[in-house]
This record gives C-alpha cells, sequence and structure tokens, in this order.
C-alpha cells in the first residue's frame, strides 16, 4: 500500500474539520461542498436500520433533517483517533479512514453536555486535486464494532457500497 | 493540496496552542502571557455576560488572572477542529484560525469528569522573530454568530 503522504493527511484534515464547522454552523452548502457530487452517506438509525442517500438530493435530504430540526442548534461534534484502513489505494486517489466522533450539545440556560459517541467509516477521494468524501458512514459506538477486531479488518459488517 | 499552513508550520502552531491550553489549565500566568504578542488582543463572550475587549500584555494577565479567579481548578480546556483560513489583511506570515474548544471539570471527591463548556476561538496568529504566537484570540461559546446558519430557518 502507498503511504498517505504528510500533506495528503493536513489536506484531509482541513477536509474534516470544515465538514464539522458546517454540520453544526447550520452551513448546508458548505457541508454538500465536502462530498463530491456521486457521493453517498449512511447513517445507522436507533432502530438498527441504515438510512442511505446518494448524490446531491441524498446529500442534501440527510443534512437538512438536522439543519431544519430546530433542536440541533448547539451541537458540536469532534472527530479524532482516525486511522487508514485497508482498501486505501492512494495512487488511485482513493483513501479509506475509520475515525471516532463524539457530539457536545450546549443549549442557553443548560450545562453543557456529553451527547452522543459513535464513529465515521469513509472513503475519502480526490478530485481535481481537492480530497472530498465520497462515502462516509456514521453509526453510534454500539454493535458489533464494540467488539469486531476493527483494526485488523477492512469492514466488520459489509462492504462498504 | 492543503490550503493552510505547510507541515512544519502546522506542527508549530500545534505547539503554541498545546502551550496556550497548559498554561491556562495549570494557572502558569507567565507561560500564558508568552503565548500571546505584547500588542495582542483578546475578546471573551463570557456566559450570561457582556463581551469584553482588551489590548496588551497587561491585558492577558489581567484576563487570565480575572478567568482563575471565577473558576475553581480541575478544568482541562481541549481544542480540536482547527481550520486555517487566510489572514484577513493579507499577511502571508499570518493565518486566521477558527477552533473547537470545550472543558472538562473533574470531580476529586466522586472521581468523575464531565463536559463543562463548550465553545470556539476565533484566532489570528502570525510568526514574528520565528515565534509563532497570538495577535488576537476571541473566545465564544458555542452560540451566536457560531451558529447564524440556523437563525434563516
Amino acid at each position: 500500500m502507498v503511504a498517505v503522504t504528510t500533506l495528503d493527511r493536513l489536506a484531509v484534515d482541513d477536509l474534516y474539520n470544515r465538514y464539522l464547522w458546517a454540520l453544526d454552523g447550520g452551513d448546508t452548502d458548505g457541508w454538500m461542498a465536502t462530498f463530491t457530487r456521486d457521493a453517498e452517506v449512511l447513517e445507522d438509525q436507533p432502530d438498527g436500520t441504515t438510512w442511505r442517500g446518494a448524490g446531491p438530493a441524498g446529500l442534501r435530504e440527510f443534512i437538512e433533517k438536522y439543519h431544519r430540526d430546530p433542536g440541533f442548534p448547539g451541537h458540536q461534534h469532534r472527530e479524532t483517533t482516525r486511522m487508514v484502513m485497508p482498501g486505501t489505494d492512494v495512487a488511485a486517489d482513493r483513501i479509506s479512514f475509520r475515525s471516532y466522533v463524539f457530539a457536545i450539545a450546549s443549549h442557553p440556560g443548560e450545562p453543557s453536555r456529553l451527547y452522543w459517541s459513535g464513529y465515521y467509516r469513509d472513503v475519502v477521494e480526490r478530485v481535481q486535486g481537492e480530497w472530498l468524501f465520497a462515502s462516509r458512514w456514521i453509526a453510534p459506538w454500539r454493535g458489533a464494532v464494540t467488539r469486531s477486531g476493527l483494526t485488523t479488518r477492512s469492514e466488520p459488517e459489509g462492504e462498504l457500497p | 493540496m492543503t490550503h493552510g499552513p505547510g507541515p512544519e508550520e502546522r506542527a508549530a502552531i500545534d505547539d503554541l496552542y498545546a502551550s496556550y491550553l497548559w498554561a491556562l489549565d495549570t494557572r502558569d500566568e507567565d507561560a500564558y502571557a508568552a503565548t500571546f504578542f505584547d500588542d495582542a488582543e483578546l475578546i471573551e463572550e463570557p456566559p450570561g455576560a457582556p463581551m469584553t475587549r482588551d489590548r496588551g500584555a497587561d491585558a492577558v494577565r489581567r484576563f487570565v488572572r480575572a478567568f482563575w479567579s471565577r473558576h475553581e481548578p480541575g478544568h482541562q480546556h481541549r481544542e480540536t477542529t482547527r481550520i486555517y483560513l487566510p489572514d484577513p489583511e493579507g499577511r502571508s506570515d499570518h493565518w486566521a484560525v477558527k477552533a473547537y474548544v470545550f472543558a472538562t471539570e473533574f470531580d476529586e471527591s466522586s472521581y468523575l469528569a464531565s463536559v463543562y463548556w463548550s465553545g470556539y476561538y476565533r484566532d489570528v496568529i502570525a510568526k514574528r522573530d520565528g515565534r509563532w504566537g497570538y495577535v488576537s484570540r476571541w473566545i465564544a461559546g458555542w452560540q451566536g454568530d457560531a451558529i447564524e446558519g440556523f437563525t434563516h430557518r
């Protein structure tokens, strides 16, 4: 596997951080701009199903669910513990990552609190020199991942589409 | 491709941010002041209180002393999600930075930590005489301008 260069890692850092600021700041277009045009987003739901949306319409449907939710402003999501995963092909401008994410909710008159803890399974692709999300799978920290040995396998719960 | 500082600059900037937080949380006034340039501006939007804005080395020291006087020891601040933006005044050796920050507090009796506060920094940093430091730091909770993107909905 070709190593991910330092400069590429910095560019990916910037991508992740832009995503989070846009998510938490209500910047719908800024959030959309972190994805490739045909990107896919998947999100595991509390009932165990997985929501899936692709392309500009699917991505917008996903983010507007949060950006139109009056209870969403005040959340800050933080991503840490990012790992390059098998399946990465830097020569083909494609990197697979896994990382932790958690959210803090702060609302006026209430103490800040930890709200949610989960993980991302991402594929980022370089398009015209810019790293963007081609696929993002968002899931809470529960179920198979908590005992799957994720660090040694590419996909504990099936291949990413 | 990255639009921000290069690797060596980022490493030095990481050190600046870490030095600030260690000085803040360990109550090291000299180390805290040393992260700012002498003409730096410090702006704070404290929860439930009017915004404060002050400039200069003495102001930085007054600010942090006042902060410590309002809070018991035991907080740890953590900075994440940093974004580098071009300096608004176009200076090549300056960066505008925005970043998330949150604080935990540790209760010695229960041995439990909890989230205390969540907010963000808006900074201008520069390298002068080989040293990175804050030209300005704006400290605010996760409210107001930060989430103005939601206000039109």
